[in-house]
């Protein structure tokens, strides 16, 4: 479900078929098991609202650590959004239907401290992957978001191999979020001398600077 | 003396409030006497689904549906929860708050035999950090307060099994960065500042 990419506040999610309990589609920068989780206690809230009379299930939510887990019906799946501990999850629910039901983006402009970071993000994405590999370098600036992101994490998503913002920062996180974005590029950097060997990383680091200068 | 707390709280609002154990035995309102064996076949199946995932510490779970709701605190070997009727107007919000303050009214009413947990000197932490610079260099600070965040931990009031999950979760976070070798060299020199 695309749509989940672009909505802000979600770290990660699952998708689940109603029908048969199995998990369809994982995505995000969790380091929980969001696909199990979703799973199973979606199969156990159907066993436990029919044992205590709940009705139909709105939604349930665990609590783990920093983060909250949300599991509700969406037409014959069930999702699983992973947020922020103290996000609420009606506000939540309702923001993802309508997002659903809207299917736009919304427009804003980033800062450019913070458009720029994003940018060098998916150039070097760019240059470190081959055609044959670009699954690999996503899964490993996922990696980084979900050691390095932080309070980023929410804003951020990966729509069709690119990384976006899904919502903008408050102007007084801008140099807390340019901070963090500037610590995932070192990520990056760190794992292209790991992988590709210092000289050939630091010619395609130089590439990206290159592009970058480019008006 | 545990019913008669529940009884206190439902009678302020929190709906069949209960306490259930693992090994079943359960303390409930009152009122919500005959609900005492679907209240037992509900914890068993939460003990199980978490049993089923595994590594993750789960410490809330909230359940609404449009008749009735659940909300629940989890620990090892209990359940603390009530089981209410989701009327329009109630908040689960103010639902949370009373179950809080019944858990805490337990604590003062019961359980001395509790072992004393061994709080951590203030040092402890900047130790860690010492350590954990070694390792992640300029990464150091992000990895440590995104885990001090995720693992909720209180840097003014630090528990050693906080500190045993800490020292995990940075392990774990490292490994990423350094690789998963060098990672549980640093959990175990980490460990190593608990003995």
């Amino acid at each position: 479900m695309e749509i989940l990419d672009k909505v802000s506040g979600i770290i990660g999610y699952a998708v689940i078929k109603a029908e048969d309990g199995s998990i369809e589609e994982v995505k995000g920068t969790s380091a929980s098991p969001l696909g199990d989780l979703a799973a199973f206690f979606s199969s156990a809230g159907e066993v436990i609202k029919n044992s205590l009379s709940l009705g139909n299930i709105n939604y349930v939510s665990l609590c783990y650590g920093g983060n909250r887990l949300i599991i509700f019906p969406y037409e014959s799946k069930y999702l699983g959004i992973e947020i922020d501990r103290d996000g609420k999850p009606l506000e939540f629910i309702k923001k993802i239907v309508s997002a659903v039901i809207v299917e736009t983006r919304p427009q804003f402009e980033l800062p450019r401290s913070i458009s720029s970071k994003v940018m060098q993000i998916n150039l070097l994405l760019d240059e470190f992957s081959s055609e044959s590999n670009k699954a690999h370098w996503l899964e490993v600036l996922n990696q980084g978001l979900g050691i390095l992101g932080g309070e980023i994490l929410p804003y951020m998503g990966i729509i069709e191999g690119k990384l976006i913002f899904k919502d903008k920062p408050s102007d007084d996180k801008e140099d807390e979020f340019v901070q963090g974005l500037r610590t995932i590029i070192d990520f990056l950097v760190k794992k292209a001398v790991e992988e590709l060997g210092t000289s050939q990383a630091r010619v395609k680091v130089q590439a990206v600077i290159e592009k970058m200068r480019v008006p | 003396m545990n019913r008669e707390l529940l009884n206190k709280y439902e009678e302020r609002g929190l709906g069949y409030p209960f306490i259930v154990s693992k090994s079943g035995e359960i303390i409930i309102s009152t009122k919500g006497e005959s609900l005492k064996p679907k209240i037992n076949q509900m914890a068993t199946v939460i003990f199980e689904t978490i049993g089923a995932v595994g590594r993750v510490e789960i410490d809330t779970i909230e359940m609404i549906g449009d008749t009735n709701g659940l909300i629940m605190e989890i620990e090892d070997e209990k359940i603390t929860g009530s089981l209410f009727t989701s009327a329009e107007g109630i908040s689960v919000n103010d639902l949370w708050g009373l179950l809080k303050e019944l858990k805490t009214e337990m604590k003062v009413v019961a359980v001395p035999e509790e072992k004393p947990r061994a709080q951590l000197a203030p040092d402890f932490l900047s130790e860690i950090k010492a350590i954990l610079k070694e390792y992640l260099g300029d990464f150091t600070e992000r990895v440590y307060q995104n885990q001090l965040k995720a693992q909720r931990i209180n840097p003014n009031e630090l528990y050693e099994e906080d500190a045993r999950r800490f020292v995990f979760a940075l392990g774990k976070a490292a490994g990423m960065i350094i690789g998963p070798s060098k990672g549980k060299d640093l959990t175990n020199k980490l460990l190593t500042k608990l003995k």
